[in-house]
């Protein structure tokens, strides 16, 4: 029965997390459906920079709400819903990694993924080619750890409370990977200092 | 921490990841995937705390309880589950 609750249009941009959190318990899909659209962007960029492979993005992208849904009792609806989701992206991705361990290859495939898409503008192709590639190696070289702190720091923008929070980790060790992480990191990105990155606006969903 | 260089490094890296975009079906198929996924309808919080910031206040001021908790659970399921096998 809970299936069919509907949600109208209207009323899914003004509806809290927690009401569609104790839909979700209800037993409503389609509250599933809007947390889905709402935080998609969220889970699917901390995959992709975890993991480093697009395709394994997507993957981890359905297990998150799939395990939203399947242990829904378990969200406590009075508190945020997105430290719950970082969490669970971030060690579904460590796992991903970990099980695969084969760091290489994502980056080929990335590298692949991204000529192939843009493939009418060659002279732009090579560029993001090379460029991003030295990125992704960076990234990928740090441990695995520290790759998801310089990712929720970096690329979500969340406070170092708040990592050590979702990590569960002390405030003085997401300092200090974060400090040899970006020390890492611009030692490798120096080497590209030289070459113009592509001016792509990001706008997160 | 909001040098240049910092704040390039988030630049970066943000527009890595902003080439690529989840895909377009995806909520289709989680909605198809979620209808034949069964639910958990025990809640385990009790004993997977912090699965969101904070503490559950019950482990805070009642850790050295763990075990109790733990054991009756398990008890109550076992007992459950051997009822219903019985019956």
């Amino acid at each position: 029965m809970g299936v069919y609750m509907s949600i109208a249009a209207e009323e899914r941009d003004a509806i809290l997390d927690s009401e569609l959190v104790l839909r979700l318990q209800a037993g409503s899909l389609e509250a599933l459906g809007v947390l889905y659209d709402r935080h998609r962007g969220l889970v699917f960029r901390t995959a992709l920079a975890i993991t480093g492979d697009a395709e394994a993005a997507d993957d981890l992208l359905q297990e998150v709400f799939l395990r939203l849904h399947r242990f829904a009792s378990h969200i406590d609806s009075k508190r945020p819903l997105e430290p719950w989701l970082y969490r669970m992206t971030t060690n579904l991705s460590y796992t991903w990694v970990k099980r695969h361990n084969r760091l290489l290859r994502p980056l080929e495939d990335v590298a692949d993924w991204i000529s192939g898409s843009r493939r009418d503008i060659p002279s732009v192709r090579s560029e993001i080619n090379e460029s991003w590639r030295q990125v992704l190696q960076a990234l990928s070289s740090l441990p695995l750890s520290h790759r998801g702190v310089v990712v929720l720091y970096y690329i979500n923008d969340l406070s170092i409370q708040e990592i050590a929070e979702i990590l569960d980790i002390p405030v003085g060790t997401v300092k200090s990977r974060l400090h040899y992480s970006r020390q890492a990191l611009r030692k490798s990105l120096d080497l590209l200092q030289n070459k113009t990155f592509p001016e792509l606006n990001y706008e997160f969903t | 921490m909001s040098t240049y260089s910092d704040r390039m490094l988030g630049r970066i890296l943000k527009n890595l990841v902003a080439q690529y975009q989840p895909p377009a079906n995806g909520r289709l198929e989680l909605l198809a995937r979620a209808v034949n996924t069964p639910r958990r309808k025990h809640n385990f919080s009790i004993i997977i705390p912090r699965t969101q910031f904070n503490d559950y206040p019950f482990h805070s001021t009642h850790a050295n309880e763990w075990s109790p908790i733990q054991l009756t659970w398990f008890f109550e399921q076992s007992l459950n589950a051997g009822i219903r096998t019985r019956a």
